[in-house]
């Protein structure tokens, strides 16, 4: 399990330097923890079952307070030493643009006003040893994921790119059926939105050392509840995917998901005119923040990818993809093979 | 008298949706319900608590051995046996 001894704060300037002021906030550490287990799959090296990973801050100054990012260190093991990876202060970007609507509510920040913000980390107050959970014993017990053996290269040979690429993304692979599959049920369910699960198998290239996806099949979503603007996955339609993964017995995992925009019907509940539908902002690298909870809250190994399928046009589904760098979410791109 | 093997169950293995994220979970009070269970390993297990609202998110327990999703007021001591595979699976809403 993730530990850290520093709590985090924001010190907000706007553009001028004005400070606005200082704010504790509450940082998601997971998807850091994620990128660095990641980084040890790409090496060959065994994340320790039961082991710390840590949080440290990077100061700008020896002593700190300010930071210029943080370090996420897991233990490993057979060998000595950790696993480590620095993030840069911009993974607190989106904890401070959560802040802003309460400051502007305040009056502390006009509407639309750019500000800055300064991280940092002071030692958390201790709880004195308290349990965390209701005196329960936690541990994490999570198994090394299974791994084939794979040419990067070879796959990349024969792909074509979808999407820009981003820093540091994990590779990932979708065969051009899939993403018609994905078109298919998209027009079917049209005015509503839809979606499903990506899933595949995980690759590792040990001579470039890494790890990488296959997507082999979308599991359409069962059990869902559609209107045009939201798609809710219940508890029943993950217990449905993972029934349907099992029945397939290929010994695939869930890699990750997708979903329904219907553009076109939000422009035309908008009155926009028709020949703006596919130049619509909506229908290019929208990704709510309703879909950064799915993505974080089910997917949030550094290896799963998110994909948005935009109905901009009678003829024409285009496809977005998201996924993790360096454990922030953002557009990504894909190898249609 | 009551001893502690009496009072709460060990020997569960929790997992999140994907599977990625496996925890052996121990020493929980048998009088303890299914949702106060689930809502002390959120924090332990970095399950988020909120969507992307704000508002709190509703996790079920999947009991794998019934293959069914357990009441969150059931308690722990009528719904669990020593090692119960237990899946959490959140209620979450995508949309623009």
């Amino acid at each position: 399990m993730l530990k850290t001894d520093w709590s985090i704060a924001l010190a907000l300037y706007r553009e001028d330097g004005t400070p606005i002021g200082r704010l504790p906030v509450e940082v998601d550490w997971e998807p850091a923890h994620q990128w660095v287990r990641h980084l040890a799959l790409c090496r060959g090296v065994v994340v320790r079952r039961r082991g710390a990973a840590e949080v440290r801050p990077l100061w700008r100054r020896a002593g700190g307070p300010a930071i210029s990012g943080f370090r996420v260190a897991v233990e490993t093991d057979g060998q000595p030493g950790e696993v480590a990876c620095d993030f840069p202060a911009t993974y607190f970007r989106s904890v401070a643009l959560a802040l802003s609507g309460p400051l502007v509510d305040a009056g502390h920040l006009a509407s639309g006003e750019t500000f800055r913000y300064l991280a940092l980390a002071e030692p958390a107050p201790s709880n004195g040893g308290a349990a965390a959970s209701a005196g329960f014993v936690v541990q994490e017990v999570t198994p090394a994921p299974v791994l084939h053996a794979g040419s990067l290269d070879g796959l990349r040979a024969s792909a074509t790119v979808a999407g820009e690429a981003a820093a540091d993304e994990v590779p990932a692979f979708v065969p051009r059926g899939v993403l018609g599959e994905i078109t298919s049920c998209t027009r079917r369910a049209s005015p509503l939105e839809t979606g499903g699960a990506l899933v595949g198998h995980l690759n590792r290239d040990a001579a470039a050392q890494t790890v990488f996806s296959v997507i082999t099949a979308q599991l359409p979503a069962e059990h869902t509840e559609a209107s045009a603007v939201r798609l809710a996955f219940t508890a029943d339609t993950w217990s449905a995917m993972r029934r349907a993964l099992d029945a397939r017995g290929r010994g695939e995992v869930l890699l990750g998901w997708w979903h329904s925009h219907p553009v076109r019907e939000w422009c035309r509940q908008q009155k926009c005119p028709e020949a703006t539908h596919e130049r619509c902002a909506l229908g290019h690298d929208c990704f709510s923040e309703y879909d950064r909870a799915v993505h974080r809250t089910v997917f949030p190994g550094a290896h799963s990818v998110a994909l948005v399928a935009n109905d901009v046009s009678d003829t024409n589904v285009t496809v977005s993809v998201f996924g993790w760098s360096l454990g922030m979410l953002g557009p990504r791109s894909l190898y249609v093979t | 008298m009551e001893t502690t093997e009496h009072v709460a169950i060990g020997g569960l293995e929790v997992s999140d949706v994907t599977g990625q994220k496996v925890a052996s979970v121990s020493n929980v009070p048998y009088d303890c319900t299914v949702g106060e269970m689930i809502q002390g390993l959120l924090a332990e297990m970095q399950l988020p608590k909120n969507d992307g609202a704000g508002r709190p998110l509703v996790y079920h327990a999947r009991l794998e051995r019934e293959g069914r999703h357990l009441h969150g007021s059931e308690t722990v001591g009528d719904a669990l046996q020593p090692g119960d595979k237990v899946v959490l699976t959140p209620n979450i809403e995508a949309g623009a």
